[in-house]
């Protein structure tokens, strides 16, 4: 049983490389779901408190997005606009939250970034730094580095 | 106004000697509560109106940090200390970047947003003792109103620890708290810390900014 006052976190780094250009409004909904569902699924697996979870893209050319939830009730906030026909997202991703535990809270990431990944048909890689609480039990999980070509 | 006089706030102020130096802003205040939100437009302003050299350190608990990407894509210089908590894992890595951003930028200040866990008391005690360069540090405390009464069974000590070490605290998020709920942290505060003024801000109000500028920069 966690401890509603232990803090787990996540780190990543993620290369989306789309099969097509992404408009502004895609990329923002594409962010916005995903931090939103990152959220929604912390709560399901019993968060006892969002501290953040944070992502923002970034393009080549300067500009940002980010969009993060700091409340229970998963909703987005999103500051900046990334430009039409975006051929790659750089994204960071950073979350804290408390009463979840850090392995089941990276696999829960992971598997986020890996469904909005699929979902824009993208070719991407996912870079995951080493989990800073270390868990003995996990402790062979990290650091972790995923590519997924074209599919 | 500074946000603490020389007399009044000596514990807390160094000169070197024969000059003075660079000061330090410290912008703290718990996870999600808008420091870096603040920090954008308070250094452009700070920029703009008072013409300073300005460096920003962002540190995050994570190893990547989200928030110095999104600094830096504003255009302001940033630099990270990353996968711990520089009040007091990192302190060392807080000094070695400081004396670096110093003999390298030589800036008039630097911004510290801490990670949103730190005891800025803490980061003060460290640079007070290792940074006699400095010439004065001010903190900033961002306290989320909307989040409040969530936050307080859970997180007493370490947002107690944060309004303590307030020399401006400033209440956020007001547009989007109810009436009620800022009552609740405007009670908590009169009973807890009577003596600590505090200011109300959104990220929409521009005339709190321009408050927060002026009480931080002068």
């Amino acid at each position: 049983m966690m401890d509603p006052h232990d803090v787990s976190a996540y780190a990543s780094s993620v290369r989306i490389n789309p099969n097509t250009p992404l408009s502004r409004k895609e990329s923002e909904d594409i962010l916005v779901k995903m931090v939103g569902r990152m959220a929604a699924e912390c709560v399901r697996m019993g968060a006892a408190f969002i501290g953040h979870i944070k992502c923002v893209a970034y393009a080549p050319s300067g500009e940002c997005l980010a969009c993060s939830v700091t409340d229970m009730d998963g909703a987005v906030s999103c500051a900046g606009a990334l430009r039409d026909g975006m051929t790659r997202l750089d994204l960071i991703v950073n979350v804290l939250v408390y009463g979840i535990d850090q392995g089941a809270l990276g696999d829960h990431m992971e598997r986020e970034l890996v469904r909005t990944i699929e979902s824009t048909e993208a070719s991407a890689s996912i870079m995951t730094f080493q989990i800073e609480k270390e868990d003995e039990t996990r402790s062979d999980r990290r650091p972790s580095f995923i590519t997924l070509t074209d599919r | 106004m500074p946000l603490h006089k020389p007399d009044d706030r000596a514990r807390y102020e160094t000169r070197r000697e024969g000059g003075i130096g660079m000061e330090i802003l410290i912008v703290s205040g718990f996870l999600g509560s808008g420091k870096t939100s603040l920090i954008v437009p308070l250094a452009k302003d700070l920029i703009a109106t008072a013409g300073r050299r300005i460096a920003i350190i962002e540190n995050d608990y994570g190893r990547v940090s989200a928030d110095a990407k999104l600094i830096n894509s504003s255009g302001l210089a940033v630099k990270e200390i990353c996968a711990g908590c520089i009040c007091c894992s990192l302190g060392p890595s807080l000094l070695k970047t400081l004396q670096e951003l110093e003999s390298s930028v030589g800036p008039d200040l630097i911004i510290i947003e801490p990670s949103g866990l730190a005891n800025p008391d803490s980061i003060i005690s460290t640079l007070r003792m290792h940074q006699p360069s400095v010439a004065r540090i001010s903190t900033i405390v961002l306290l989320d109103s909307s989040r409040f009464a969530a936050m307080m069974p859970a997180f007493d000590i370490p947002l107690r620890n944060q309004v303590a070490a307030a020399d401006l605290l400033v209440v956020n998020k007001i547009d989007k708290t109810d009436a009620r709920a800022l009552g609740q942290v405007q009670q908590w505060l009169s009973s807890n810390f009577p003596h600590k003024a505090f200011l109300f801000s959104s990220r929409a109000d521009r005339a709190s900014l321009d408050e927060i500028r002026k009480r931080a920069w002068t």
